[in-house]
């Protein structure tokens, strides 16, 4: 085996925090570009330096002492752009907890809020940093939510806070102190925040300089949102980390035009850049051949896949594509972490081909691993996440008896170490259940149950083969059947309250939403009870139902259900509020969904069932 | 980018943004394009946040004018996003020739 020279990042000693890593590069190489921000994509917007952003950084930081917020939540509502890693960084320069959140969409604003609303009720914040341009927002919440319109709302781009950087206070976190809240995972009727503290943050980094190899010579390149943790932690912390630059695009730059990522990974050389499995098949898919041939992609070290389960086929796709622009196979780092352990849990050794392991699909649907040859009839294939880091352990866990299986045996993914959150911000008794688990029988632990599948192969690599918990991972981001589930309900009269099932299927390398529902004949009158009784919900309710019109039938007799109609009116709004589009809608008789005899959705049964074409459908009359 | 390519071309009417609305819904999603009801929202027929993203470029290098994939989500009918559309390009049109006219 090929031997990669192993790299090092030099500090003159072992940082005790992220400030204190970022400090030392103000020292060393206060002049190096630390953020390029293409704005559009394309052209630079603002060029930063390592010195001219730890100025903002402890401008900003002051400000936040001077209001004595030290301690205490702070949420961060910003577009991409400078702010927010400045801002960011002024959070942890003054020991503040920063909250970063999904900016609500202006434009589609009613449907866009909610989410938006739910972290700052769940996350308590003593104020929210902002820019001016987005300031005026606070006013118009003053009538919906008048609880958040009233907390302290500070733009960070005024002349008086850039003022302040002599007035910051050098602060010392310690290793267990609150640095922010991850709010990746978690419904809008439930929302999650991840606690990380100061020392998890700085673990991980060392974890990801490890993972990647990283050095003093990197490029970092990103296109991912800062609300995410590969973003935020993977490029903008790195990046940080190291003291090198990041050159930063928003997500809708690249989605606009995939074509702009790789461009500039070409234009300005870098090394180190990572998607969800989406991003990659995307380039594939939209750049032509004579745009890839102007393309330089041999510097790209670190292509990193992870976010989302990472498929054989998509490296083998992208590689053959890109292999004329100077892609390297070996390049591609798919690896696998969650936000509840900071970000990395597991990863390949740098510059080694990715691990591609066929094993038979059905055994592996009762759990059991059996390698098959490529060309077998029945193979599946898998792409391996690599291995644990030193600090680290995991288990695979079988999730009804909590004990641990056998190499070779599909189980939960459970995960100690120096890494793993203390649990959800204000969820006392779901952190029970979830980062304080121990084995049954010699009652090891804790460990962080993660809700994926996966088994570790002989040699110790880990493969995910699924989801243990009900969670939809489209494109990198985590949506909650429930939510898809209220959402599609709320569409149309026909739909059966309760009845209806979200979960999704792979095809052609990616996973599709499948949405099943049950009809029924409805009374006129028979109007169901919002779920969610604001002026906001009812009003987008009203928008979107096509009521049949009074055209003087029998007041009494029932309506007749129109399938084309449920399902546009479904397909619709699922797209609405979910950015999501439903590959199917599986409209289905009265009580042909599985439910447990207490009336649980079983969600995993009705997946089953429907692969197997089983499912009751609805005929109309 | 967008004004070199848009120099010197008609804007398109209304009719001609649904037209070719309808053209990439039945090209993208295989809708067939005879069933598409302009009186719909295009999110009736599949259109997700990745298609609306790639839609709205391809309009901004056709129109000359930002569009961000919220216009395409958020709007009310393939028709009112047609006629909004050409207003805006329609206002494009007008800022170059007023530009022109000052120089």
């Amino acid at each position: 085996m090929q031997q990669t020279e192993h790299r090092h990042i030099t500090f003159p000693r072992d940082p005790l925090t992220m400030v204190e890593a970022v400090r030392y590069r103000v020292t060393t190489r206060p002049d190096a570009s630390a953020f390029i921000f293409l704005e559009d994509g394309e052209r630079e917007s603002a060029n930063l330096t390592v010195s001219e952003l730890d100025r903002r950084a402890r401008a900003i930081a002051a400000f936040l002492q001077a209001h004595n917020l030290a301690d205490k939540r702070v949420v961060l509502l910003f577009a991409p752009g400078t702010e927010f890693v400045a801002a960011f960084l002024g959070c942890l320069y003054a020991g503040v907890v920063a909250v970063p959140t999904y900016p609500p969409d202006p434009i589609r604003l009613a449907r866009t809020l909610p989410k938006f609303l739910s972290v700052c009720r769940d996350a308590q914040p003593a104020a929210i940093l902002t820019t001016e341009a987005i300031l005026p927002f606070a006013s118009t919440l003053a009538g919906e939510a008048p609880d958040v319109a009233a907390i302290p709302w500070h733009p960070v781009d005024t002349e008086e806070i850039d003022s302040l950087d002599g007035d910051w206070r050098e602060t010392a976190p310690s290793a267990d102190t609150l640095a922010f809240l991850q709010y990746t995972s978690g419904s809008t009727d439930r929302p999650r925040g991840v606690c990380v503290s100061h020392g998890a943050l700085l673990a991980n980094q060392r974890m990801i300089q490890l993972a990647f190899n990283t050095g003093d010579d990197e490029v970092l390149l990103s296109w991912l949102p800062f609300y995410h943790d590969m973003g935020l932690i993977g490029a903008v912390m790195h990046s940080q980390y190291l003291g090198r630059p990041l050159i930063l695009m928003p997500p809708v730059a690249f989605l606009k035009k995939p074509l702009r990522w790789l461009q500039a990974i070409s234009k300005y050389g870098a090394t180190i850049s990572g998607s969800p499995n989406f991003g990659f098949n995307l380039c594939v898919r939209k750049i032509k051949p004579a745009e890839r041939d102007l393309l330089d992609l041999s510097n790209w070290r670190a292509a990193v896949n992870g976010a989302e389960p990472v498929r054989a086929d998509t490296i083998d796709r992208f590689t053959s594509y890109f292999e004329a622009a100077g892609f390297k196979r070996k390049a591609f780092y798919p690896c696998y972490g969650l936000a509840e352990s900071t970000l990395i849990v597991t990863g390949g050794r740098p510059e080694q081909e990715p691990s591609i392991y066929h094993v038979d699909s059905a055994a592996l649907e009762q759990d059991r691993v059996v390698e098959v040859p490529a060309d077998a009839p029945g193979s599946r294939v898998l792409a391996g996440c690599g291995q644990p880091f030193a600090g680290e352990r995991l288990e695979i866990v079988d999730p009804e008896t909590f004990i641990a299986c056998p190499r070779g045996k599909v189980g939960e993914v459970w995960i100690s170490g120096s890494c793993v959150s203390t649990g959800y911000w204000n969820l006392e008794q779901e952190n029970i259940k979830t980062f304080k688990a121990f084995l049954a029988g010699t009652g090891e632990g804790p460990f962080l149950r993660s809700g994926d599948l996966g088994f570790l192969r002989e040699d110790g690599e880990l493969f995910i083969t699924g989801r243990l918990v009900d969670l939809i991972i489209v494109r990198g981001r985590n949506h909650y059947p429930q939510d898809i589930e209220r959402t599609a309900e709320e569409s149309h009269p026909s739909i059966r309250p309760g009845c209806v099932a979200a979960f999704t299927i792979e095809e052609e390398g990616e996973d599709h939403l499948i949405v099943a529902l049950e009809v029924e004949r409805r009374h006129s009158g028979d109007r169901r009870r919002s779920a969610v009784p604001t002026d906001l919900r009812r009003r987008r309710k009203d928008d979107r139902r096509q009521e049949p019109l009074d055209d003087g039938a029998d007041p009494l007799a029932p309506a007749p259900v129109n399938v084309d109609e449920v399902t546009a009116s479904v397909r619709q709004a699922i797209a609405e509020d979910h950015g999501l589009n439903a590959y199917h809608i599986a409209v289905l008789a009265a009580g042909a969904i599985p439910k447990t005899t207490s009336g649980k959705l079983q969600r995993y049964l009705c997946r089953r069932q429907y692969l197997d074409d089983s499912l009751e459908k609805f005929y109309e009359d | 980018m967008t004004s070199n390519e848009t120099e010197g071309k008609p804007t398109p009417s209304a009719k001609d943004i649904e037209r070719w609305l309808v053209k990439q819904l039945s090209e993208r999603l295989r809708v067939d394009a005879a069933s598409v009801d302009p009186q719909a929202p295009l999110t009736r027929y599949g259109i997700d946040s990745a298609e609306a993203a790639s839609l709205s470029y391809e309009l901004e290098t056709w129109l000359g004018r930002e569009i961000f994939p919220s216009d395409i989500i958020g709007a009310g009918s393939i028709e009112s996003l047609a006629e909004r559309l050409e207003i805006m390009a329609r206002a494009r049109e007008q800022t170059e020739e007023r530009e022109e006219g000052e120089a």
